[in-house]
């Protein structure tokens, strides 16, 4: 668990997913949705990674791929074993999950102590009254005390709970969490606050997170890096800086003006947002709703890098940057 | 649960008289006024059978053509408000003091005859989950007219036509196709706009919206609010907007009213509220969102959390998470204060002013 260790903690390479429509036995039909295209990305050692996009795009696909909930093509490695061959109990010291309704996350008849003693239990760490010191030592160290141990579920408050959900994620020390809308089911001043702990409790230990949201301001606020998801594949990746103030891909800059903010009265862009074509199977994922394409559009084109010499790689799916 | 109830209201009965009154000249004043809340006070009955008070106190006017937010973190009672409006409360909530004023009539002592006249034709509501709201194995076009033929009595052909017109209205562009669909193949934007449609064909008064975009993608939402806005400028349909973002509330509304733990904090045009918002908990909001600027830095967060309902309040519920708190707020809660320009605010930070202010007395 040494942070100081050069290297990527994740590297998804080249992964690729579907999902079959509906009907059983014989009945299944044949056709395949994709929905993750060839999606590749690296997450470097204590580095914050955000991925966002819209509902539907994949990137919640691809935490569960990256968790080994989902089969996939492709090659998911997290801290240099390959998620195909390691059995699920090796990667669960390596990679947690913090999800976004810590209520559905947590056991209503456990106490707190007991569901966040169980991945220690189940790892076979320590004695069981250094078990209960590890607990009230994560305990305090998300913003509660010890004597939350002996509480259940339902006696916390929304805020709490996700909490207590950081503690038992951490609890096994992995060097990469994916939180998954961490913060979306929260309410605002709650969510402020775990926004906080993630940056703190990241000084304190070394990990390196994969932060999925669909807030682009939310992930900018919190991450080194950002990669925009649209339609299975990702359209943009970059410095959190150059991603969210220089956005190169008219979907992120879309998405951008699309965000409603109380200093502005109205949309930065309006043109972006009312542009539809017809959709042409085969073309660019946005085509259809892009303000610039033309006819090269209508193939898909290649992830490019367009950062200047000297700058951080910024990679940008479009033909015309 | 009876008697529960009885003494949750005398306790409000007794405290100090804090708003204008509903007899002022300050209401007769304003004909603008389309619906009115007056000392608003709801029970949610909790487990143990007693009673807590959701929405305390509550009084505010809605004027006409007015898009009028209610903004607040969850158990606010901004959704409560809103259902005691439409008649829509669950069973353990129960309207336990205070008037709703619409049309010259108390909404709250209306019989279940009456209200089915005005829900659907003057009141509607759209809700944040289209889906649910929509019946699954209903068509479209059949469920749409179905709000028609009920209050109005028109040919077949005609509600074919206006549902037909409604959708196009709404940003539907095959309608004709879309009439034919169930919800299920409609995308969620798409949903929700057949929703507004359904909401609006009787022309309503008032449409009430309670987190009608939280549901949708930040494009969608962007198109939503857009057709929000024209329904409220071309038909001057008067819009109650419930909404938990700030930067939503924003986009579309006039004014605000800023809701906690069951009571109203500040009210005042958008402007006021998100420029030069007055109320620590406002301001405290409106800090903890992050934005360009505050990259990696902390947040200033308010610390603390929303007191659950059935949790005893101090007489200023925010008090507890305050940084300015004084004695005087644990022990009396603040009257309403206003700040000039409808700007008002329930803290006692700042002076009570003469009777010139009357105006300034109600959201």
């Amino acid at each position: 668990m040494n942070g100081k260790e050069s290297g990527d903690i994740l590297r998804v390479e080249h992964v690729s997913n579907y999902y079959s429509q509906g009907g059983l036995g014989i009945l299944r039909k044949q056709e395949k949705n994709q929905v993750l295209q060839d999606v590749s990305l690296t997450i470097g050692r204590d580095e914050f990674f955000g991925l966002v996009g819209e509902s539907g795009c994949g990137k919640s696909t691809l935490g569960n791929a990256i968790l080994g909930l989902i089969p996939y093509e492709g090659t998911i490695t997290v801290a240099g074993l390959d998620r195909a061959k390691v059995s699920r109990k090796e990667f669960t010291r390596h990679i947690q999950a913090v999800f976004q309704d810590p209520l559905s996350a947590l056991n209503p008849r456990k106490t707190i102590g007991f569901t966040m003693k169980e991945p220690l239990r189940a790892h076979d760490i320590g004695t069981e009254e250094e078990r209960d010191q590890m607990v009230a030592r994560m305990l305090e160290r998300v913003g509660l005390d010890a004597s939350y141990a002996a509480r259940y579920p339902r006696e916390l408050s929304g805020g709490q709970r996700q909490r207590v959900c950081i503690g038992a994620a951490l609890i096994l020390q992995p060097e990469l969490i994916i939180a998954d809308e961490a913060t979306s089911a929260l309410d605002v001043s709650v969510g402020a606050q775990i926004l906080n702990l993630f940056r703190t409790i990241d000084v304190e230990r070394d990990f390196s997170m994969l932060f999925i949201s669909h807030n682009l301001n939310v992930v900018y606020y919190l991450c080194d890096r950002i990669a925009v998801m649209y339609k299975g594949s990702i359209v943009e990746m970059g410095t959190a800086d150059a991603v969210y103030n220089d956005p190169l891909h008219p979907y992120t800059r879309l998405l951008l003006t699309a965000i409603p903010d109380f200093e502005s009265e109205n949309y930065k862009d309006r043109q972006l947002l009312e542009r539809f074509r017809p959709p042409s199977p085969g073309s660019c994922a946005f085509y259809h709703r892009c303000p610039h394409a033309t006819d090269k559009c209508k193939k898909v084109p290649d992830l490019r890098n367009k950062a200047m010499k000297g700058e951080e790689e910024h990679l940008v799916r479009c033909f015309y940057l | 649960m009876r008697e529960s109830l009885q003494t949750g209201n005398k306790h409000t009965k007794t405290g100090p008289s804090r708003y204008v009154p509903a007899d002022s000249p300050y209401w007769e004043a304003d004909d603008n006024v389309v619906l009115s809340a007056e000392h608003l006070t709801l029970h949610v009955r909790n487990r143990d059978g007693s009673a807590s008070p959701a929405v305390e106190d509550v009084s505010f006017n809605v004027r006409r053509g007015e898009i009028l937010g209610i903004v607040g973190e969850s158990g606010c009672g901004k959704s409560l408000t809103v259902m005691a409006i439409m008649g829509l409360l669950k069973p353990d909530v129960k309207p336990t003091g205070g008037k709703i004023i619409f049309d010259g009539r108390d909404l709250l002592a209306l019989t279940g005859k009456e209200r089915e006249a005005i829900n659907g034709r003057d009141l509607s509501i759209i809700y944040q989950e289209p889906m649910t709201s929509l019946n699954p194995l209903m068509k479209i076009g059949k469920q749409l007219g179905e709000a028609v033929s009920l209050h109005e009595k028109v040919s077949k052909e005609e509600i074919r036509k206006r549902t037909l017109d409604l959708l196009t209205e709404v940003g539907i562009q095959d309608a004709e196709a879309c009439m034919k669909a169930y919800p299920h193949q409609l995308s969620g934007g798409m949903r929700q706009r057949v929703m507004i449609a359904m909401a609006t064909i009787c022309k309503p008064q008032i449409l009430l919206a309670d987190e009608p975009t939280t549901a949708l993608d930040v494009t969608t939402q962007a198109h939503v609010l857009d057709l929000l806005k024209r329904i409220n400028r071309e038909y001057g349909t008067t819009i109650l907007f419930i909404s938990h973002d700030l930067g939503v509330i924003n986009r579309i509304c006039d004014r605000v009213i800023v809701m906690y733990a069951g009571r109203i904090c500040e009210a005042g045009t958008t402007r006021a509220i998100l420029q030069d918002p007055r109320h620590e908990y406002t301001r405290g909001l409106i800090r903890s969102i992050p934005t360009r600027d505050r990259k990696g830095e902390d947040l200033p967060c308010i610390p603390g959390r929303v007191p659950p309902v059935e949790e005893k309040k101090d007489p200023c519920p925010f008090a507890p998470r305050c940084g300015r708190a004084m004695d005087i707020c644990r022990t009396s809660a603040p009257s309403v204060r206003g700040c000039g320009g409808g700007h008002i605010v329930y803290c006692h930070l700042y002076p009570v002013k003469g009777k010139g202010e009357k105006k300034g007395g109600i959201a």
